[in-house]
């Protein structure tokens, strides 16, 4: 009894319910992406020709856009494709950002200045032109979720540079710290050293990184699609969703067509209460 | 001529896609922009009270790529030609009627090899000197001359040559070409003419304004003609207009924006969504002139050599196949849809605007499954579920290109995509970006098949002989065949020639006739819609009579007028 | 008593060239040596330089470190970890931020009994335990799982000299090991060294700039002095009779304190 209350109070604590709070709406939006096929009643991809731009109304809860699709069934399956594909992504870059950023700062020395002038050569790269290139190597017919994937995988690969410069400022300034010396004079090996001692102290940059790659990733996804990457129809993703709202005055007429803008919003900040709970470190 | 369109914008240059894309990423910094156009517009109030009220504005979509008449090759490099250019006929865009400008009157002979032309007399430069014939004569030889690379001299070359070209008279000129031309005196429409001995060379000109200040990437203002030549009917000298102000905006939304604020008489293009965007808000403002000449098409890849797989080629090639698509896309929808009511189904390559050339007897396939389905059995596929399968067991599926950054197409493919789902097809959408889609359409021809726009800006089937013919570089499903691959393309070029060569209107419209009955039978290439010219005009501006053919609004520009700006925009 | 260490090291820094010149120790089996100097004087760096930790920061080692016969300034860098922690061990100067703040203390012992014993991995709770009663910690499991701030400073020392002795090392070096405690935990750590060297038979390079606690446990004193070994010495001798003028100043600085313990009576407990 008493160990139950306990864990009542510790739940109750303000981190703690915010957290729980934070987790629950993410998985509510979980689900609701992954039985989309049964929340909502049309498919993504139907076009109602007779009911183009359509208001919201109970046949389609958040209208249709201008081909007629149901707002809500895309919103859904985009979420499914945005919400798990932008996180990966981030992880991807935050990880190469953190494994190429964190040994420069970590091996220091001459491995830091090749890398430092590494990222700034990444950097200055005409990513354009070499996106194009990437295009014009991938055959037509590609499904659309191939597409989606290979982009948000293109995107996870290329998004390391800018993380990894931060990182590497990060980790020089831990390089010297006490605790590495010392964990060094115990004859601990040099990748274990940096995965295990060094990492963990630059958790909060990393994080800080991932959930800030998150929306980039999103929008960019929506922008690449101008190049003929990114998803294609008729797969919906947030970016997509995001895409429309260009024009600025069919919004204001039509506020429901932000709801992504609203869904991502509550998504990120989600993500960001979670992860940043769990890096307190209970006391 | 005859050219690749981007978004239904015409002849928008390679220069301008890239752009449009780098912009995008940017997107999200509406708030400075929109600062800075708010700041523009401000300053752009200002300047208003300063100056002469009788200014025409409105926007160029990019800064015009010469002043030299006899090079201009874009659109915007078009438009400044037509509002100051003068030439010796023009072709009355809203009679569609031939009429004569410097020329009082001309005559064709040898076949459409020669032409003869009675100049109008007392017609001075603005800069003073007098126009004579010998300004034409030369006009016309540095057009010919093959060193000047003029892109409208195209038009005139239909065979290796000399031209010839001289006085024939204190006021007459004759020209005569290497081979006969087809609509002949319809072609000096684009040729402005340039002074033989004017030390100001291309600053003085013959047309209702010349060039007076120009601001790369800013502005570019034309004042009147002081020395043009045309009065109106009470004998008031044209222009009435004092000035035009050509801004060069290519963000299109802002130039709405400005010209709802007022600060814009014209603009040129709207697109079906800013259209309807600002019926509702002005409905005074907007024309929409009806089907316009430009082309929506679809056509599959049917070069010979094309890296393909050998049954997809079969396919493409099959006449059942590429008529079934066509009778399966719901091109009713597509108008309704996409282009929001503005926009004609359309049966072949000439647009029901142009009412003489166009094959009345032809009419835009009949959306319907049932043909569609009834044309591929006969082909020999089969249905097998939610799949269609070819003879040898080859599951249907194809990928269609498009431009990027053009919502319209988007949408279009959108609304095939599910047309042909019906058929148990398999569409794969591609949206490239502008250079690549053409790299791949011209020069790798690694594509299936594509949608894409082309603007028309000739009513003359001449005009077209780059696409009809099997040799040419525009016969874009199969381009620059030594022979002839097939019989049908075989006798398009047959009655494309003899349509060049003969001498009377209504032979030639017999053969270009057809040629649409047998493009129409062919499906080469699928014709969807012809997208309706919108464009809006502020009340301010008078004597407005929108046409179909460009420029529609300005097209008599020496007659317009600027009302009183006292009158309120709203 | 045989020799465990004995040493001529000179180390150069890209900046600071000579920070250590000639530097000789000896060090017997069982033997506390002394190390005294001022701060700056190259104390830090010559404990950094018997283990090769200098290169992170750029410095370089000349001469010989002979460990047990060995010449560990010739040895590859794989070699010469695997010496590190096991056969010299090394606890720093302020032992709050020698633990790992992220990692809890057990997953620090962890890493530093792996390190050394990858094969039997998971008997490290078990040591460890053992020798928290050793070096009077709480020997409860649950101790393992607090992170170093939920530490005192004496108890996050222990923590550190038990991490030291882990695997039993014939030398540790104590860099300062009680400059950041109070008196009376100074004193308690120092006791804890005497025990573990008369224990173990471990010997031990003791620095720091305290004449005092330097005395009460070291038979030799070494002093330091601006990168150079200045003197060296019995404990006993150097106070009778100091060599130099150096050690007369800082024998003289401890003996002008009013409350500071007659160096004599100090003597006795060594």
């Amino acid at each position: 009894m008493k160990v139950r209350l306990r864990i009542m109070r510790d739940r109750l604590k303000p981190g703690r319910a915010a957290q729980m709070i934070a987790l629950v709406v993410l998985a509510l939006v979980a689900l609701a992406s992954l039985f989309a096929g049964f929340i909502a009643p049309s498919s993504y991809s139907e076009q109602f020709r007779d009911a183009i731009s359509a208001p919201p109304s109970a046949r389609f809860l958040l209208g249709t856009d201008d081909l007629g699709r149901d707002r809500f069934a895309r919103l859904l399956y985009g979420t499914r494709v945005s919400l798990l594909l932008a996180p990966a992504a981030a992880l991807l870059s935050t990880l190469l950002a953190a494994l190429i950023g964190g040994l420069a700062g970590y091996l220091g020395g001459r491995w830091e200045r090749y890398v430092t002038s590494g990222i700034d050569l990444f950097l200055s790269l005409p990513w354009l032109f070499l996106l194009l290139a990437a295009r014009a190597l991938l055959p037509l017919n590609t499904s659309p979720i191939t597409s989606v994937a290979i982009t948000f995988l293109l995107l996870g690969c290329l998004g390391w540079a800018s993380p990894a410069r931060i990182i590497r400022a990060g980790t020089r300034t831990l390089t010297n710290a006490d605790y590495l010396v010392q964990a060094r004079a115990s004859g601990i090996s040099g990748f274990r050293l940096f995965s295990r001692h060094l990492l963990p102290n630059l958790r909060p940059i990393l994080l800080a990184q991932f959930w800030i790659s998150i929306p980039v990733f999103i929008l960019s996804e929506a922008n690449l699609g101008l190049l003929g990457l990114g998803v294609s129809e008729p797969l919906p993703s947030w970016g997509a969703m995001l895409r429309e709202l260009e024009n600025y005055t069919a919004v204001l007429q039509n506020p429901w067509m932000l709801a992504p803008v609203v869904l991502l919003v509550i998504v990120v900040g989600c993500l960001q209460v979670v992860l940043r709970t769990e890096d307190q470190i209970p006391c | 001529m005859l050219k690749y369109s981007l978004d239904g914008v015409p002849l928008l240059t390679r220069g301008a896609t890239l752009c449009r894309v780098h912009d995008s990423p940017a997107r999200q910094q509406g708030d400075t922009s929109r600062v800075v156009i708010f700041a523009t517009a401000l300053l752009f109030a200002l300047t208003l009270t300063a100056q002469s009220t009788n200014e025409l504005r409105f926007c160029l979509r990019g800064d015009p790529k010469t002043f030299n008449p006899l090079l201009v090759e874009d659109e915007n490099s078009e438009t400044v030609l037509y509002l100051t250019g003068g030439v010796l006929v023009r072709l009355n865009r809203y009679t569609q009627e031939l009429e004569g400008e410097l020329a009082t009157k001309w005559k064709v002979s040898e076949n459409g090899r020669r032409i003869d032309f009675e100049l109008r007399p007392n017609v001075l430069f603005s800069d003073g000197t007098p126009f004579t014939c010998e300004d034409v004569a030369s006009t016309v030889r540095q057009l010919m001359d093959p060193a000047v690379h003029s892109p409208q001299a195209d038009a005139f070359r239909s065979a290796n040559g000399p031209t010839e070209s001289k006085c024939t008279g204190p006021s007459s000129v004759m020209a005569r070409f290497p081979a006969p031309v087809a609509s002949l005196a319809a072609r000096f429409d684009q040729v402005g003419i340039m002074s033989a001995r004017s030390a100001h060379k291309e600053s003085a000109v013959l047309g209702p304004f010349t060039v007076a200040e120009y601001k790369p990437g800013t502005y570019l203002l034309l004042r009147r003609n002081p020395n043009y030549w045309k009065h109106d009917s009470n004998g008031k000298p044209l222009p009435y207009l004092d000035s035009l102000r050509l801004d060069i905006q290519q963000n299109r939304e802002s130039e709405l924006l400005r010209f709802r604020r007022g600060e814009l008489d014209i603009v040129n293009k709207l697109d079906p969504e800013m259209y309807d965007r600002l019926t509702a808000e002005m409905p005074h403002a907007v024309v929409d002139a009806g089907p316009s000449l430009d082309w929506e098409v679809v056509f599959f890849n049917q070069v010979a050599g094309a890296p393909l797989p050998e049954y997809k080629r079969r396919w493409f090639r099959s006449d059942e196949f590429r008529r079934a698509i066509s009778d399966a896309i719901n091109r009713e929808d597509i108008c309704r849809v996409v282009y929001r009511g503005h926009a004609r189904p359309a049966a072949g390559p000439v647009s029901v605007s142009n009412r003489f050339w166009l094959n009345a007897a032809l009419k835009a396939p009949a959306y319907s499954v049932n043909t569609a389905q009834a044309r591929l059995q006969r082909d020999g596929f089969h249905r097998s579920g939610d799949a269609l399968f070819d003879r040898d067991g080859h599951k249907v599926e194809f990928s269609m290109i498009t431009n990027a950054g053009n919502k319209l197409h988007e949408r279009t493919l959108a609304l095939i995509q599910q047309d042909l789902a019906k058929l148990g097809i398999q569409l794969n959408i591609v949206v490239l970006d502008f250079p690549s889609l053409i790299e791949r359409i011209s020069r790798s021809f690694n594509y299936e098949s594509v949608l894409m726009a082309f603007t028309n800006v000739d009513l003359d089937p001449s005009d077209q002989m780059n696409i009809w013919l099997s040799s040419g570089a525009q016969h874009q499903w199969n381009p620059n065949q030594k022979a002839p691959e097939t019989q049908w393309e075989a006798e398009i070029d047959k009655l494309m020639q003899a349509q060049a060569a003969a001498p009377d209107s209504k032979q030639r419209k017999a053969y270009f006739d057809k040629v649409q009955e047998i493009v129409a039978e062919k499906a080469p290439m699928l014709f969807l819609v012809n997208p309706n010219a919108l464009s809006a005009v502020s009340a301010n501006l008078k004597n407005v009579t929108p046409a179909l053919l460009r420029p529609q609004i300005y097209w008599n520009v020496e007659r317009l007028a600027i009302g009183s700006k006292l009158v309120s925009q709203r | 008593m045989k020799n465990l260490l004995s040493t001529r090291l000179t180390v150069d820094y890209p900046n600071k060239p000579r920070i250590l010149g000639d530097v000789e120790l000896e060090i017997a089996e069982g033997e506390i040596l002394g190390l005294v100097g001022e701060s700056g004087s190259g104390k830090s760096t010559i404990a950094l330089a018997l283990l090769r930790l200098l290169d992170h920061k750029g410095g370089k080692i000349h001469g010989e470190i002979l460990f047990d016969g060995r010449d560990l300034a010739k040895l590859r860098e794989k070699e010469m970890r695997k010496i590190r922690g096991s056969e010299i061990a090394l606890v720093l100067q302020s032992p709050l931020s020698s633990l790992n703040p992220v990692l809890k203390i057990g997953t620090q012992i962890a890493e530093a009994w792996r390190a050394h014993n990858p094969g039997n991995a998971k008997q490290w709770k078990e040591e460890a335990l053992g020798l928290f009663s050793l070096v009077s910690l709480p020997a409860e499991p649950s101790f393992l799982d607090r992170y170093p701030r939920q530490l005192s400073v004496g108890q996050a020392q222990r923590v550190l000299i038990a991490m030291a002795i882990l695997h039993k090392p014939r030398l540790l070096i104590a860099d300062e090991p009680t400059s950041a405690l109070d008196a009376i935990t100074q004193s308690e750590i120092l006791e804890l060294f005497r025990r573990l060297n008369r224990q173990l038979n471990m010997a031990m390079l003791f620095i720091s700039h305290d004449l005092l606690s330097v005395a009460s446990l070291c038979s030799r004193i070494a002093i330091l002095q601006r990168g150079q070994i200045v003197e060296c010495g019995a404990t006993e001798q150097m106070f009778r009779e100091p060599r130099t003028e150096d050690t007369r100043a800082l024998l003289q600085a401890v003996l002008r304190n009013p409350f500071a313990a007659q160096p004599t009576e100090l003597i006795s407990h060594g």
